[in-house]
């Protein structure tokens, strides 16, 4: 108990329970429990539930925020998608494009030793997709 | 208002992250559950405001979903996990309870929202306290202090037909900590914590004849 002349008198009481409840050793705790009636089973039980409940609807609430992001990105994946050209040609100016701006922007960008000009289009669309995916977390 | 008992990490010092505190939280024994739902329980009997409307079981999750979500950071290199959930819990049971006096909805989530009010209420209060008080504001401090050495002094009346636990009482509010009292009665750790045990059923009995008489 910290010395506070001004502490309300109430507090100075819990103070010093609460500490005994944290402190004392088992036996003497176990003691006070029996000396005003109450149940050592029943008490752990009431404490053990209660974080259990705790951890699960904390567990429910990282999952649905998780869920909710998830469906972010794939909502926004799918607008990108959306916008592809339909013509290699037309990829690749694009992809000239993103590079432009990711170099502006001072990102090094690697095809891992591949020419883009011989990119298959399929190729040229996931480039596109993770260019547009880095300049727009840039952006943020 | 927060606790000032609430043991707040320092600026820069390490606190748990989520994961640490899932992972002390499961390491929890069966007596660490029991102290945690006791102290919860405590907190009920001195808040019976906060009785009508939970049980001493939701407190304890409030704390523990506070702890998760961050909105209470653990000083985990410096006090035991269960210390600082039963100071969160504190803090949570004096914020609700003054919600529900002042007839505001108490709600389980936004722990976060009441601690930006502790911050507005510490505001306030420090621009209080840097003014000079009135006429007015000394009458009402010279009141309360009147009126906390009368209940002072009924406490030490309540305490005198048992000599060891009114000496040990009188240590603490000198603010000897239990190890110091124990020395300087020259007691053994069986005989302290045997007396200790007494006081604090007597002080329980008294925190809810005190609480009742109030609400």
């Amino acid at each position: 108990m910290t010395p506070d002349a001004k502490k309300p008198v109430e507090e100075l009481l819990l103070e010093h329970a609460l500490e005994f409840i944290l402190e004392a050793p088992e036996d003497q705790l176990l003691q006070l429990l029996k000396d005003s009636g109450e149940d050592p089973v029943e008490l752990a039980r009431e404490g053990r539930d209660a974080i259990a409940a705790a951890l699960k609807r904390h567990g429910q609430t990282k999952l649905q925020a998780a869920r909710r992001e998830h469906k972010a990105r794939a909502e926004d994946l799918e607008k990108v998608k959306q916008d592809l050209p339909a013509y290699p040609i037309d990829k690749r100016q694009l992809l000239t494009e993103l590079l432009r701006q990711a170099q502006l922007a001072g990102k090094e960008v690697s095809f891992q030793n591949r020419d883009f000009k011989n990119l298959a289009g399929e190729d040229l669309d996931k480039a596109i997709l993770h260019l547009r995916t880095l300049l727009k977390r840039n952006g943020k | 208002m927060e606790s000032e008992e609430e043991p707040l990490p320092d600026p820069g010092e390490a606190v748990g992250s989520p994961d640490e505190v899932r992972v002390a939280l499961q390491n929890l024994s069966e007596p660490d559950h029991r102290r945690l739902a006791r102290a919860a329980r405590l907190f009920m009997r001195f808040h019976p405001v906060l009785a009508r409307e939970y049980e001493a079981g939701e407190l304890l999750q409030m704390a523990v979903v506070a702890a998760l979500e961050g909105a209470r950071k653990w000083p985990k290199n410096r006090v035991d996990i269960v210390k600082f959930l039963a100071e969160a819990m504190r803090s949570i049971a004096s914020n609700e309870s003054r919600k529900l006096q002042e007839g505001l909805q108490a709600h389980l989530v936004p722990e976060d929202e009441a601690r930006s009010a502790e911050t507005d209420d510490a505001r306030r209060l420090e621009s209080a306290v840097a003014t000079t008080p009135g006429p007015e504001q000394t009458l009402l401090e010279v009141e309360h202090e009147a009126a906390r050495l009368a209940k002072l002094a009924l406490l030490r009346v309540q305490l005198t037909d048992d000599q060891e636990i009114a000496r040990i009482f009188e240590l603490q509010l000198q603010g000897l900590t239990k190890r110091e009292i124990r020395e300087r009665l020259g007691m053994d750790s069986t005989r302290f914590w045997t007396a200790d045990r007494r006081l604090t059923r007597r002080i329980e009995q008294i925190i809810e004849r005190l609480r009742n008489h109030d609400s």
